[in-house]
């Protein structure tokens, strides 16, 4: 690698992430991880949506779904495979790892096809309104959800992205210590700090 | 051996050249390099060390506390954990409270089909059927809508069962959404035979649709009585179609 990581770097996930796909047992779990992740994100979107599931329904994935699913299938396994590069590389990393975006997003990004049309939102309200007023308002309420369901997943999409650029900050340059952040020591050297 | 890249001097402790804490340097000369620990050169990385500005995702760790830490990820624990048990309720959700019981007899009601022609229930008693109230903005109903015209259809027209669609009057009371022909369309839905669609009068929508739930359906037996209900039809074609069938 020959970024240093105090110098400021446009994109620290292409940084980072070409340090972590150098690595070829990265390499390899990535294509693995994302079929994995996005085929049981498929499954989960569609179980929650329809309230049960047949591997045929995975054809039935609407267009905004569909990108969120693919999405999901790429980052994910980048933040997964970056994050535990940096456990594994503890001397690569700057602070301890929250990871709190990554596992925040997937959960965020179900809730319009959990709640946009069964029985749970009206359930919930159920508890504070009752009668006509809740007969009334939760259609209105699933429909807005339902516009929305692009905007929410693309804001989904970003949250995770975000969740990557800050793990790929968390990276920095380990093949070079001594150029990482100005290392206040060098056993090994002429007496001097470098 | 590594090679620092400024002096060209070897590196042999990645741990001391990167250490920028004062009391992590000294724990780390005490521990790893004790001879080095009293030495010119350690005391002066030492009192930079202590001088330097801390990294960033420090001064926050230190600015904020641990605490603030933690209760961060609590929070993060907690929506997950509460987002997980709602997605299990989701799941395993219940049948919901529906206007008309199992065992009752179908109550008569008028709708328009999505050709502009008055039909009614009545009109299609004597035989098996599905009764399905959707929304047109509801993405459940349209998934389920196209689930059973690729792979249901056939079955539920050879065995004689027919499947009323219908849109909840005034699209649920929200007046929103796209018309039944754009979802009609957007759907799959050409006029097949044994499957009508259409838009139930609101007297409908309230004897079977009371609480304007998105997706609901009755299955009707050949001498008009209720023989199952529920929500999420396009998970259940199949234990409706047996129903009707039985």
């Amino acid at each position: 690698m020959t970024v240093p990581a105090n110098r400021p770097v446009r994109f620290p996930e292409a940084v980072a992430l070409e340090a972590v796909f150098a690595e070829r047992a990265y390499l390899a779990a990535y294509p693995a991880l994302v079929v994995g992740v996005g085929l049981g994100y498929a499954i989960l979107l569609q179980t929650l949506l329809l309230g049960g599931f047949d591997w045929a329904y995975l054809r039935y994935l609407s267009l905004p779904t569909g990108l969120l699913v693919a999405g999901m299938a790429v980052l994910l396994p980048m933040i997964i495979l970056l994050n535990f590069y940096l456990w594994r590389h503890p001397q690569c990393a700057r602070a301890p790892s929250t990871g709190g975006g990554a596992v925040l997003s997937p959960a965020l990004a179900t809730l319009p096809s959990m709640i946009c049309c069964g029985p749970l939102l009206p359930s919930l309200l159920a508890v504070f309104v009752s009668g006509t007023t809740l007969s009334t308002s939760v259609p209105q309420l699933q429909y807005w959800i339902g516009a929305l369901e692009p905007y929410l997943y693309a804001g989904a999409l970003l949250l995770l992205w975000g969740s990557l650029r800050m793990a790929a900050r968390r990276y920095r340059t380990c093949e070079r210590p001594s150029e990482a952040r100005g290392g206040a020591f060098n056993p090994d050297g002429d007496g001097q700090s470098p | 051996m590594a090679k620092s890249s400024r002096s060209g001097t070897p590196v042999r402790c990645p741990a001391c050249a990167s250490l920028v804490r004062a009391d992590r340097l000294r724990s780390h000369l005490g521990s790893v390099h004790p001879g080095l620990k009293e030495t010119p050169a350690a005391q002066a990385a030492l009192r930079k060390a202590g001088s330097a500005p801390q990294p960033p995702a420090l001064r926050k760790s230190r600015s904020a506390g641990i605490s603030g830490w933690t209760r961060g990820r609590i929070i993060g624990i907690v929506i997950v954990v509460v987002i997980a048990a709602l997605a299990a309720y989701a799941v395993l959700r219940p049948p919901p409270v529906t206007g008309v019981a199992d065992g009752a007899a179908a109550p008569d009601f008028s709708f328009t089909t999505v050709s502009g022609s008055a039909s009614s229930l009545g009109a299609y008693l004597g035989h098996p059927l599905v009764l399905w109230f959707v929304a047109t903005f509801c993405s459940s109903c349209g998934e389920g809508t196209q689930i059973f015209d690729q792979q249901y259809y056939s079955s539920y027209h050879n065995a004689g069962v027919t499947v009323l669609e219908l849109e909840s009057y005034n699209n649920d009371g929200t007046g929103e959404g796209p018309s039944v022909s754009a979802f009609a369309s957007a759907y799959g839905y050409t006029g097949q035979p044994g499957w009508v669609l259409g838009t139930a009068s609101a007297h409908g929508t309230s004897l079977y649709n009371p609480q304007s739930d998105l997706d609901v359906y009755y299955v009707i037996n050949a001498q008009g009585h209720v023989v199952l209900s529920g929500t999420g039809l396009g998970s259940n074609f199949g234990g409706a179609l047996q129903a009707a069938t039985q």
